[in-house]
């Protein structure tokens, strides 16, 4: 049986409602954003969570992190174990551990994730492990991770503040941060977002290289185009609602969707082989608000292919075929 | 060399060069400093104590060791300029001076530029009744109580200026803190500091001062720690809300998530990114804290007697109307005093201004 790296076991995390501090203590003022997740990475993948806005990617990543801003936003039940150990059980000292050197995020956008008061080197070397080297090596350290991660010039970029570098520069700064103690599953939550295409294919390219060089690590990709997950995913998870919908293998997921909301997420692409005169067609209506989901399967009321049991009961989550798992009562 | 440009290039001395490029703030805050460290050479320059005394052969240094007249022998004349009694108490330096004079025994005094204390009457030496007008001795003239009125404005200079600097820093060291604290912690602390905070700020100040200056009189000291005490609350929204918004931003964030411990997450990230607006606020509370000691002063609240204060002064201006250089001179000194501080203000508030510099060139 292969290991998991990272195991999610029914994650549900909640928001509060405004007036969380008059009615404290009564539960219906909270909203589930993240429901009955479960999720599993095995170690050396690189794994794709694919998502519309506001469908709890970000959440999710940040509730492996302990990052949530609680007590408004946080964990209700679940667990999540980390080569065996629940990190929602661990102590705020151990947590702190197991941040940067067992887990590390890269944040969606470079520009605001570096302190713009502290140089570039600085923060490195607040990354760089604190216990283990002389100050001369974790400096050397730091410039080889900067060349690592193509900063040319390293060694007197160290002393450059972050509004003196571009934006592909500065997420390459924050992969150097994120990959600076070696950890075992690097969560890019959405990290060529804020990035135009040209350097969006280099920070891919970058973060390939150093996937194949550590090859043990996994990274949890977070991101909603589709593209980026064809070129770079293991394993792909479509996520709605914060709900898991479908899991597979990503030639699987590509050549044979079963869920109907990654049928629609595919069919919504532009094909570039396809006469110019078709016109898109995305999936119908909108994400609904949080709290208006339909009690059954949450992405029924947009479903063409929906019945009637689809409103009322919450689907299974099936193996239809080995490690491809669908959410749907259709199967 | 490689620490040079890290100088050059860091926020601190480009913000430096920009404060430096508005003149009228530059040239303020070089005005400012020099007389404040000036006015800690006070003693040398305004003082009734000699610098030097040549006496018998001897030299004496009265500014480190006080002298009784009788170790130079001095005397009152009286009137009719032939009876001469011994005078007995404190040395009275600038009579030593005429005494040698006219004795021509070769003994000299030397006497400091302006040779008057600004706690020390000279109704003996002065014919006429106080307040005397401008004259070559007193440049700008004395008081009512017969006192050197620029002796009293300098020394006025450095209690005041001393007072609103110990004032505003203490003050904003104690908003930085509660604010910090309470913008970190959040929650119910926040919510309860916040409510002690807005109960704290209803409290009349004014009374407070006269209830304590009546009961127990008030002292330097007092006066710094009551006027802190009242003063450090909007600091402190301040603080708190800076912390708010800094701790939600992404790199607090990207910093927690490399395991960053709190101290470091408030010392090294929050803090110098919410203290820069913070700063810009320094000169303008001097000069409140400034015009309300001169205030507190003006009612007879502030400082005890005789210390120098301006507040003062300008009460006696007020009741003396038509001895025009009691009017004149405090309200110039506290107006020009005033005027450069917030010039300084200015120009700081422009240096940290992000934005393009409009204005002020």
């Amino acid at each position: 049986m292969m290991s998991f790296l990272l195991e999610i076991k029914n994650l549900t995390v909640s928001i509060q409602n405004e007036n969380f501090y008059i009615s404290k203590g009564s539960n219906n003022l909270s909203t589930n954003v993240i429901d009955n997740l479960s999720l599993d990475i095995r170690a050396g993948e690189i794994y794709g969570l694919v998502g519309e806005s506001g469908s709890g990617k970000t959440l999710l990543a940040l509730s492996i992190m302990r990052l949530l801003s609680e007590p408004f936003i946080k964990i209700n039940s679940g667990e999540i174990f980390l080569n065996g150990t629940d990190i929602l059980k661990l102590s705020y000292e151990n947590l702190r551990k197991i941040r940067g050197n067992k887990i590390s995020i890269i944040f969606q956008e470079p520009s605001s994730s570096l302190n713009p008061v502290l140089k570039i080197g600085t923060q490195l070397l607040e990354a760089i492990s604190p216990d283990t080297n002389t100050n001369q090596d974790k400096k050397e350290y730091a410039i080889s991770l900067l060349k690592k991660v193509g900063v040319p010039d390293a060694e007197s970029r160290m002393n450059y503040y972050p509004h003196q570098l571009s934006g592909g520069m500065k997420q390459r700064v924050m992969i150097a941060m994120a990959i600076a103690r070696k950890p075992s599953l690097i969560i890019a939550d959405e990290p060529t977002t804020a990035l135009d295409v040209t350097i969006q294919a280099e920070i891919l390219d970058l973060l390939r290289n150093l996937h194949s060089e550590q090859s043990e690590s996994s990274i949890l990709f977070i991101t909603h185009n589709l593209a980026i997950v064809n070129q770079i995913c293991d394993t792909v998870s479509v996520i709605y609602g914060g709900e898991i919908m479908e899991t597979a293998p990503r030639d699987e997921f590509f050549s044979n969707p079963l869920h109907p909301y990654t049928q629609g997420l595919l069919n919504s692409l532009p094909d570039i082989n396809k006469s110019k005169r078709i016109k898109l067609s995305p999936i119908k209506g909108t994400v609904p608000p949080l709290g208006k989901f339909p009690p059954g399967c949450k992405f029924a009321d947009r479903c063409e292919k929906a019945v009637s049991i689809c409103n009322k009961i919450k689907p299974e989550n099936k193996e239809l075929q080995k490690n491809h798992f669908v959410k749907c009562h259709l199967y | 060399m490689k620490i040079m440009s890290q100088i050059l290039t860091s926020v601190g001395y480009q913000r430096w060069l920009r404060f430096k490029s508005i003149k009228r703030a530059y040239y303020s805050f070089v005005i400012i400093l020099l007389l404040y460290l000036t006015s800690f050479l006070l003693p040398v320059l305004v003082n009734s104590e000699a610098l030097l005394v040549k006496y018998n052969g001897k030299f004496y240094f009265p500014l480190f060791k006080s002298y009784k007249a009788e170790d130079f022998n001095q005397y009152v004349k009286k009137t009719d300029d032939s009876i001469s009694q011994p005078l007995f108490g404190k040395a009275n330096y600038r009579l030593l001076k005429k005494q040698f004079e006219s004795d021509n025994s070769g003994n000299w005094v030397l006497l400091t530029l302006v040779p008057y204390d600004p706690e020390e009457n000279l109704l003996e030496e002065m014919e006429g009744i106080p307040p005397h007008p401008p004259s070559l001795q007193h440049w700008f003239g004395t008081d009512d109580r017969g006192r050197d009125v620029f002796a009293r404005l300098a020394y006025g200079f450095k209690i005041s200026l001393t007072f609103s600097l110990l004032v505003t820093l203490i003050s904003f060291i104690m908003g930085i803190i509660i604010g910090g604290v309470l913008g970190f912690v959040g929650g119910k602390t926040d919510l309860i500091g916040v409510r002690f905070i807005e109960i704290w700020s209803t409290l009349p100040f004014l009374y407070i001062i006269i209830i304590i200056s009546s009961l127990i009189g008030v002292s330097f000291l007092l006066m710094i720690i009551v006027l802190t005490l009242f003063s450090w609350m909007n600091i402190s929204f301040y603080i708190r809300g800076e912390f708010y918004r800094e701790k939600a931003k992404e790199y607090v964030l990207a910093a927690r998530s490399i395991g960053a411990s709190k101290s470091r997450l408030i010392f090294r990230h929050i803090l110098p990114n919410s203290l820069t607006p913070i700063i810009t606020f320094i000169p303008f509370s001097i000069v409140g804290n400034i015009t309300l000691l001169v205030a507190l002063d003006y009612l007879g609240f502030g400082l005890p007697p005789p210390t120098p204060s301006w507040g003062e002064l300008i009460n006696q201006g007020m009741h003396n109307l038509h001895n025009w250089w009691l009017v004149i001179f405090p309200l110039l000194a506290l107006f020009l005093t005033l005027l450069l501080i917030v010039f300084i203000g200015e120009g700081i508030r422009e240096a940290f201004n992000p934005k393009e510099k409009i204005i002020f060139q």
